[in-house]
């Protein structure tokens, strides 16, 4: 069965086009990817993620039952904190990249990946009872993204409240059920608004009113990929560990044990196999997914993500390449047979902007 | 639902042609544009000489997915709207139109007669996009 979202009438009436995407029916885009691109780096746009899963785990073990499934410290957070971390598996492998957010000392709303929500389901309910009852709310509430330079002047307006307070990585809950989040996947300044179902469609429709484009999941995939962040499926996979995903700073190796820390403390200091870098295309073509990173003319890895970026007006991409080639500048990456070159360059490419 | 132009011929994977004379011009529908989503790159890997109907004469690139335009016709490559380089979006915006890619001489025009009319076009598209 596909899924969809609180906002899918409005989506057809504002004309999207529709894809199925992790079971559930979402917008690829409303008028062009390069277009919604733009809107989010030049003003706002408005996201539907309704399709994220959403978690609320409480009770007086809360934080212990989390801090075991996650590479990064818990306890430590304060009440209305955002943290970015990974579930992984026993062998260090990524299960999933979550946002754990602290609502309360025994409170938290874990927002997941969408195509991971059905197996950390299975997963939690495997480590965390009887420490913590948790419960998934995805299906009754919804999630929109407001991401771009004005996303703050529209959210006090829609909102009629001031969250030029709000920190980066913080989390507000504004009246029942509401909860505002200064978080994002596009490298602009935003907010991620949770609320029930039936809040939904206002919500929205107050977003636009205020200014903000909507905008689909291919310019969000754009937008992501210009700041390099990894995206799971893609960077981040149950084989491949965070300091090869280059997230070594998520995982908090003076925590107490979690699921694949032994596992992690082992690649520490065995060190890695694989790298991820992000490189720039210094020819014609576009990399994508699957194609080959090489140098000297011998394959070194393969493109994890790959894209033409609507800002740098070039092709580029995320790769994973043998670690001893992960310093290296020079690449090529074989499109269609031919061998385009390329150079590694640090991520984002494009300056990102978030209120820090 | 996406435009289809009367007087045009059409192939299954979404070709339009134009026949003038014994030439015929050739580009993507907009059908196929729309599917495909803003296209950012168009490249003619041999841009002279002779094609064999169903041969690759053109490289799209989308915001999403690589894509071929294949020889709908046999005949000698003539010309290729070198323009879509530096303007490849005007396959979105005029696909029938400024978005053409390639001008075919046609080695044998009784291919055309294989090729598909805008009405079996249009319940083609139906058919895919259900």
């Amino acid at each position: 069965m596909t899924l969809q979202t609180a906002l899918h009438t409005i989506h057809e009436s504002e004309g999207a086009r529709l894809v199925d995407f992790a079971g559930w029916r979402m917008p690829l885009q409303y008028s062009s990817i390069t277009l919604e691109h733009g809107f989010v780096r030049e003003s706002a746009g408005v996201f539907d993620v309704g399709h994220m899963g959403r978690f609320f785990v409480s009770g007086p073990k809360a934080a212990d039952a989390l801090a075991r499934v996650t590479a990064s410290r818990i306890h430590d957070m304060e009440i209305g904190q955002t943290r970015y971390t990974l579930v992984c598996n026993h062998a260090g492998g990524v299960r999933d990249d979550i946002l754990v957010n602290r609502l309360g000392d025994e409170r938290f709303l874990v927002v997941v990946n969408a195509s991971n929500r059905e197996k950390l389901w299975q997963w939690f309910k495997t480590h965390f009872e009887p420490e913590a009852t948790f419960e998934d709310k995805t299906l009754e509430t919804g999630m929109i993204a407001v991401q771009g330079p004005n996303a703050q002047s529209i959210i006090n307006r829609v909102l009629d409240s001031d969250l030029s307070g709000l920190e980066y990585y913080h989390i507000q809950q504004l009246n029942d059920g509401l909860f505002v989040s200064r978080t994002g996947y596009t490298g602009e300044d935003g907010f991620e608004l949770i609320a029930a179902n039936d809040a939904m469609p206002d919500l929205w429709k107050s977003v636009r009113e205020a200014g903000a484009h909507p905008v689909g999941l291919g310019a969000r995939d754009s937008l992501r990929l210009e700041m390099g962040f990894p995206l799971y499926g893609h960077e981040l996979e149950e084989t491949i560990s965070p300091l090869e995903a280059g997230l070594k700073r998520v995982v908090h190796f003076d925590k107490d044990d979690f699921i694949g820390k032994a596992a992690l403390v082992a690649q520490l200091e065995q060190g890695v196999i694989r790298r991820r870098i992000a490189f720039e295309l210094h020819g014609p073509g576009i990399p994508r997914e699957g194609y080959a990173l090489s140098y000297g003319g011998s394959p070194i890895g393969v493109v994890t993500s790959g894209g033409f970026s609507p800002v740098m007006k070039k092709g580029f991409g995320l790769g994973l390449v043998e670690a001893e080639y992960a310093k290296t500048d020079a690449l090529g990456v074989e499109i269609r047979g031919k061998i385009v070159a390329a150079k590694r360059v640090k991520p984002p490419f494009v300056e990102k902007r978030v209120k820090l | 639902m996406a435009t289809v132009i009367d007087d045009l011929k059409y192939t299954p994977s979404h070709e339009w042609v134009r026949v003038e004379g014994d030439e015929a011009v050739v580009g993507i529908t907009d059908f196929a544009q729309e599917q495909l989503t803003d296209i950012v790159y168009v490249d003619y890997p041999n841009p002279d000489g002779d094609v064999a109907k169903g041969a690759e004469c053109a490289v799209i690139e989308s915001c999403k997915i690589a894509a071929d335009l294949y020889a709908p016709v046999s005949g000698t490559v003539i010309a290729v709207n070198a323009g879509l380089q530096d303007v490849p979006g005007d396959v979105n915006t005029d696909p029938f139109g400024k978005g053409w890619m390639v001008r075919i001489k046609l080695s044998d025009p009784s291919e055309l007669d294989a090729l598909m009319d805008a009405a079996a076009y249009r319940s083609h598209m139906e058919s895919e996009s259900a």
